[in-house]
């Protein structure tokens, strides 16, 4: 037998004719795919869809003065990832590694130039018309937060008043000039394109003194980013030629970067690093204190997430502000927990020998498993509420988790029921044997084996769960798919980017549910099935 | 029964019958109290509230248009109709997505399992990108592959009678004549010799270990009895796509199956393939090592040791989480709406511009209820049968 | 064996407890709350018949019994306010703090979602202008998103105090879902084909495979127009409007049909809008307002009233811009309507005098909704000479003139 590469590739590609034929053509056409697929991401693509909007895609329209507490959250997750890596090493250290990368590329990013934050006003405006009407654009600017959005017009901001008219047309006139004014302090960003011939940008002061310039040579974009004080400015174009000179001058305004946000993200991997000191620990690092750790870690991040009018500090955020892909996971995650005490009792129900009980049992999960998640969604939106009385309302957020919450436990019911069909006759018998009474050998024998067993099945059911989520559009919450879908609808500049948007949630919903696949498949291993 | 702990007679609350009542008694109430307090709420609100429901709009002529069908349908039929034929539609994309899914799925599973190494890894990068994406954006996904097809005016036509673009395939279809039934009838007699013939030969192949090839025959049987069907009773017409005049080139007679049913059929198959080709891989995985040894030791090939010996034991672990998906199948159809094939939802949603969308979502649960029904009770009626003998 | 069924149970029972208490009460009125405000009211009654009867009796204590009548009649009056209120949604909305509107975000120009996530849209505004009529803050709103099929159920439960989401009104909705307050857009139905197909009637589409979106009335629209001029076609229904552009531009449809506002709008966003015509026909009436439940005459008649105060702000001349000088000025209908002179039936509606002035200084006249949202600023459609100008004579002297945009006159 040969060895090294080529009796690798002997063994494993090419062990016979048909063997061979099989790599040649399936080697082609993922040759292919590759090839096709790089074309168009680097390409091909316009990304501005996804780029514009990341904070919305991630988190929601969750309001800004309250992103410590999510970023809390994170560092909490951080810290049970480094427990994990210290505890089984590879994939677990892979994520934290990864998320370690992420949360200092988040933090430092705004400081190096790179706008993550969606700008709060974002034109392109051509020299002829003038740039902008005003009211409607001054507002964006001008208010910190967005609870003012529409009365803002005493507050006069960013405005393109001061446009000399004419365009670059060599001889006399070879400059134009954009004012604009400010009350907060902002980053401001604004860029030269399209320029026929040479032109340099300059973001001058009220008296005319140059700020910043840019001044690339031929028809390459200048751009100019800085963070700037309260005040009215310039933008100043000038034209090195002495033809005519179109141009296209983008410009958009931010805040400037917050320091207490950047920095919850930049200490994270202060987080991973206590969570694998504390893992160190003996007494602390077992996989049971993980778990109890785990839940704990849980509820309270989604108490700082979702808040709670009985604490302080943590105010409940608005159902309608919630969303992005924390929604999808936060829901996907309260449905696996709390379905699994449900899943357990209505498995229990299945299996007992009352009639009724387990009638009732078989009915509900029956229904619930029987029907699309859609028209689940769709009742609970519009028939429970009938079922309260008129002052009752329910908030939209908790029908989301009532529901999924409800739908996932019949499917857990059924994982559970076939985990504890699987523990042998045998152990029952020994337990019965061994003077244990009914519910003991439940509760004690067959239960903790039997959801020893299932515990593959409960990350599939995690996985399918996190995807389902997506659904909750129907009951009017904007989860990362339904963020995406609103961005091109609701915008004729992006209504034809549709496939940009959806690639990028396909890869995120990718990411997480390989992840998770992953865990199940090394749990599945670790259990030893199929290596009997 | 005299008992040692209780001289005097098991007392009430430890009298196990009692309690088994008690249980059923105070679990009967509940069930009830919920259901019939959830059921007079909602009705006693729904009349205060003065929200139209009833199911008196079924009569009524629907007057929306459904792109495609699988029996005739026309905008001035009735809205239990329009419905029926959304449920068919429905039917019609999860039946077909069940077979072919179970094939591709079986295909997947096993060159999961193959010794080729980049056919195995193929298999696992298809596993893992197919189950982790959801499934309305490989809709969308496939549907833009679709639309990529010339479009109905420069597509390819293929005899002058198949037409492919991006509307669809258009094919020569039979429509039923007066000999239809006679013919039916015999075509069902057809089927029936020709599974007889093949368990019989099936049967005689495994006694006496000669090749009968009960494959074959039964085909034979089952074409020969179609065909001299055909010949006598003449039922159907074949009625072959031609091109309309006017500018859009429109196909018409024959059968057209639409570019969004391929979409929505391709990524249901594609989605669904990737979970079932897990479970087919974890059920033949389940199968004990020594089975494929000893019928490699009893000189079956790869191919006869799988199909006699491992498959058929797999089987059993496969079936129950194999239903499962088809129910997800099912169930899944319903984003058909997003790439424009008219199922269920999608006309339900349509049909509730005027009719109540209350009753309306209520029909569209219950008839999906009974979908779900009919594959668990399938798949139960398996377990049943293949149960192992004498084992409990 | 049976404790095993007691915690089956008591989990089942936990799971609704949970359920239950998930729900929140939002204080608002209660049949105990109005009993009370019922016996109060009936008792200052008896008490306001009794001290006249005595007042009558004797003379000499006249000046106490009036005073005690006075002082039951206020309390009587307090008591029928507070029967009224609880019974009204404008109550409901004044405890609530905000406004709760279904609409959607999908709409470019109606409905839609900017960078930063804010609500924005025609519709959007209307609500805005609605809720600073009422409560005096555009911001107090609460945006339920929808999809098609939900709109009717929202607006019957009474879940939301106002539907603006782009509803063709109807007669069968208008009596089966909701009251209809206005219309403040007018649209109808048109079809844009490719250029190079040559078509230029609606009457030629016989054999034509037309895409539409679903959940509007358009599809409705289309499948009387195709069986009512005996044309066939092959209808294509689709979700979201980028999936219909996909297919319009493949050639799947040969024809795509919508209001002709998004028409218009969605040719721009074509890349060549020129290679694609909108036909001339108009094929359906779409005239688009908001809606509220039905069953609340106070309320129905305080969003007419916005409504109208809107259009006519615009008829006047009164703009955000100049509301503080026009209320001070010297226009009569201009005065009564910013309620420095005269009503126009604040009083009756439970508004306060001068809420014309909040809503227009907060989100403008219907000129400056229509320009932000789908005039120049928004999706540029024109409405020079088109049917959402106001009518012929209205009074203002450089608006846009000759359309249907007409309100009850403020008086």
């Amino acid at each position: 037998m040969t060895v090294g590469v080529p009796g690798w590739i002997r063994a494993n590609l090419f062990s016979s004719p048909t063997d061979g034929i099989i790599t040649i053509i399936l080697g082609f056409v993922v040759a292919l795919a590759i090839f096709q697929s790089i074309n168009w991401v680097f390409f091909t693509a316009s990304w501005e869809v996804v780029t514009s909007r990341i904070p919305l895609y991630v988190i929601g329209r969750y309001p800004q003065e309250f992103y410590w507490r999510p970023e809390t959250a994170l560092l909490l997750i951080s810290i049970l990832l480094g427990m994990a890596w210290r505890l089984w090493g590879g994939i677990a250290r892979g994520f934290a590694i990864a998320i370690i990368i992420v949360t200092l590329l988040a933090g430092t990013l705004p400081y190096l130039g790179v706008d993550l934050g969606a700008p709060r006003y974002d034109a392109t405006v051509a020299p002829d018309p003038p740039p902008v009407s005003l009211r409607e654009k001054n507002r964006d600017i001008s208010d910190a937060q967005r609870a003012n959005a529409i009365d803002q017009k005493d507050i006069t901001t960013l405005t393109g008043t001061t446009y000399l008219a004419g365009t670059l047309d060599g001889d006399e006139d070879r400059s134009d000039y954009y004012s604009f004014t400010i009350t907060d302090a902002m980053k401001f960003k604004t860029i030269l394109a399209q320029q026929d011939a040479n032109a340099n940008l300059f973001l001058e002061d009220v008296n005319g003194a140059v700020i910043q310039s840019s001044d690339n040579s031929g028809t390459s974009d200048d751009s100019i980013t800085t963070t700037i004080d309260p005040g009215t400015y310039y933008i100043r174009v000038d034209s090195q030629q002495t033809a005519d000179n179109a141009y296209v001058l983008s410009y958009s305004v931010t805040d400037p970067p917050d320091l207490l946000v950047n920095l919850l993200f930049i200490i994270n991997f202060l987080a991973v690093a206590i969570g694998y000191g504390l893992a160190t620990i003996r007494a602390i690092g077992t996989f049971r204190n993980f778990l109890i750790l785990s839940l704990v870690f849980f509820i309270v991040s989604a108490i700082l997430v979702i808040g709670t009018s009985y604490i302080p500090g943590l105010d409940p955020v608005a159902t309608q502000d919630l969303g992005g892909l924390t929604l999808n996971l936060l829901l996907a995650a309260i449905g696996i927990v709390c379905s699994i005490p449900i899943g357990i009792a209505l498995a229990l129900g299945r299996r007992s020998h009352l009639p009724v009980l387990k009638y009732a049992c078989v009915v509900f999960i029956e229904v619930i498993r029987g029907v699309p998640l859609i028209t689940l969604l769709f009742m609970s939106r519009h028939m429970l509420p009938l079922t309260f009385p008129e002052t009752v309302s329910i908030d939209e957020l908790y029908l989301a988790m009532i529901t999924i919450t409800l739908f996932s436990s019949a499917y857990m019911a059924e994982n559970v029921r076939g985990g504890m069909a699987a523990v042998a006759t045998g152990q029952t018998e020994a337990a019965h044997a061994l003077g244990l009474r009914g519910w003991q050998t439940t509760v004690l024998i067959t239960l903790p084996q039997g959801l020893r067993n299932i515990i593959p099945a409960i990350v599939g059911q995690a996985i399918s769960l996190f995807k389902d989520t997506s659904l909750v559009f129907i009951i009017g919450m904007l989860d990362l798919v339904e963020m995406g879908r609103v961005t091109i609808q609701g915008n004729l500049d992006f209504v034809d980017d549709g496939h940009e948007v959806y690639i990028f949630i396909a890869a995120v919903f990718w990411v997480f549910t390989f992840a998770m696949s992953y865990i199940s498949r090394r749990i599945e291993r670790a259990l030893g099935v199929g290596r009997r | 029964m005299q008992s040692i702990l209780y001289p005097g007679g098991i007392p009430l609350w430890r009298n196990v019958v009692f309690i088994q009542w008690v249980v059923q008694i105070i679990s009967a109430i509940v069930v009830i109290a919920i259901v019939s307090g959830f059921i007079f709420n909602v009705a006693n609100e729904i009349q205060d509230r003065e929200i139209p429901f009833g199911f008196s709009f079924l009569d009524e002529a629907a007057q929306i248009p459904i792109g495609e069908s699988v029996i005739q349908y026309d905008p001035s039929q009735s809205y239990l109709y329009g419905f029926t034929v959304a449920a068919l539609n429905t039917v019609k994309a999860s039946v077909l997505g069940v077979i072919l899914a179970t094939m591709l799925g079986i295909i997947i599973g096993v060159s999961r399992l193959s010794s080729n190494w980049l056919l195995s890894r193929l298999a696992l990068v298809y596993i893992e990108t197919f189950r982790n994406i959801p499934l309305l954006i490989q809709l969308l996904f496939w549907f833009l592959i679709i639309l990529e097809l010339p479009n109905v005016r420069e597509g390819y036509v293929f005899f002058d009678a198949f037409y492919l673009n991006n509307s669809g395939f258009y094919l020569p279809w039979a429509t039923p004549l007066g000999g239809f039934w006679p013919w039916a009838v015999l075509t069902v007699v057809g089927i029936v010799g020709a599974v007889l013939a093949f368990n019989y030969l099936q049967k005689r192949e495994t006694e006496t270990g000669q090749p009968s090839y009960p494959i074959i025959a039964g085909f034979v049987i089952f074409v020969v009895v179609t065909i001299i069907g055909l010949i006598i009773f003449t039922p159907l017409e074949l009625v072959i796509p031609e091109r309309q005049e006017g500018p859009f080139g429109r196909l018409q007679g024959g059968a057209r199956w639409s570019g969004s049913f391929f979409a929505l059929l391709i990524g249901l198959v594609v989605y669904t393939s990737a979970f079932i080709a897990e479970i087919v891989r974890a059920g033949i995985q389940a199968v004990n090592r020594g089975q494929t040894e000893a019928a490699r030791s009893l000189g079956l090939n790869t191919n006869n040791s799988l199909r006699f010996v491992i498959f058929p034991q797999a089987l059993r672990v496969i079936i129950p989480p194999l239903i499962s998906q088809y129910l997800n199948l099912t169930k899944n159809s319903s984003l058909a709406a997003a790439i424009g094939y008219p199922d269920l939802v999608s006309v339900s949603t349509t049909m509730t511009q005027i009719a109540p969308a209350i009753s309306l979502i209520g029909m569209v649960m219950v008839t999906y209820l009974a979908m779900s029904l009919f594959y668990s009770l399938v798949g139960n009626i398996y377990n049943r049968i293949t149960r192992y003998a004498g084992v409990g | 064996m049976k404790t095993k069924l007691l915690i089956a149970m008591l989990a089942m029972v936990s799971v609704f407890a949970v359920a239950f208490s998930a729900c929140t009460d939002d204080s608002g009125p209660t049949d105990a709350d109005l009993q009370n405000a019922q016996a109060t009211a009936s008792a200052a009654q008896s008490a306001l018949s009794d001290a006249n009867a005595r007042a009558d009796a004797a003379e000499a204590r006249a000046d106490e019994a009036d005073k005690m009548a006075e002082d039951a009649k206020m309390m009587a009056d307090e008591a029928m306010m507070s029967m009224e209120d609880t019974a009204g949604r404008l109550a409901q909305v004044q405890d609530r703090g905000h406004i709760i509107c279904a609409s959607r975000n999908d709409v470019p120009g109606y409905g839609s979602l900017d960078d930063a996530g804010r609500n924005v849209g025609f519709d959007i505004d209307l609500c805005r202008a609605l809720a600073t009529a009422v409560l005096g803050d555009p911001e107090a709103i609460e945006i339920q998103f929808i999809t098609a099929a939900e709109r009717g159920p929202t607006i019957q439960s009474g879940e939301v105090d106002m539907l603006v989401r782009t509803v063709t009104w109807t007669t069968s909705r208008d009596a089966q879902w909701g009251n209809y307050a206005q219309t403040m857009f007018y649209d109808g139905q048109g079809f844009m084909v490719p250029a190079d197909l040559g078509v230029t009637s609606a009457y030629e589409l016989g054999g034509a495979a037309v895409c539409v979106t679903s959940g509007t009335t358009t599809e409705l629209n289309m499948a009387d127009f195709f069986r009512q001029n005996n044309l066939e076609y092959n209808p294509n229904v689709f979700e979201d409007t980028d999936v219909v552009l996909d297919a319009y531009e493949s050639g799947q449809c040969d024809v795509f049909t919508n209001d002709r506002s998004q028409l218009a709008a969605l040719r721009t966003a074509l890349p060549n809008p020129d290679d694609h015509v909108i036909l001339p026909e108009t094929i359906s009436e779409e005239p688009l307002g908001p809606v509220v439940p039905h069953g609340d005459d106070q309320w129905f008649d305080i969003v007419k009233t916005v409504m109208s105060g809107l259009i006519y702000a615009e008829a006047y001349g009164i703009n955000s811009g100049n509301v503080g000088s026009v209320a001070a000025g010297d226009n009569v209908k201009a005065k009564r309507l910013l309620g420095t002179e005269g009503t126009i039936g604040q009083e009756a509606l439970g508004l306060s005098e001068t809420f014309m002035q909040d809503v227009i200084n907060a989100v403008g006249n219907y000129g400056e909704i229509y320009d932000r949202n789908l005039g120049p600023d928004g999706i540029d459609l024109p409405r020079e000479n088109g049917r959402n100008a106001l009518w012929s004579n209205a009074p203002c002297t450089d608006c846009p003139k000759g359309g249907q945009i007409y309100a009850a006159p403020l008086r």
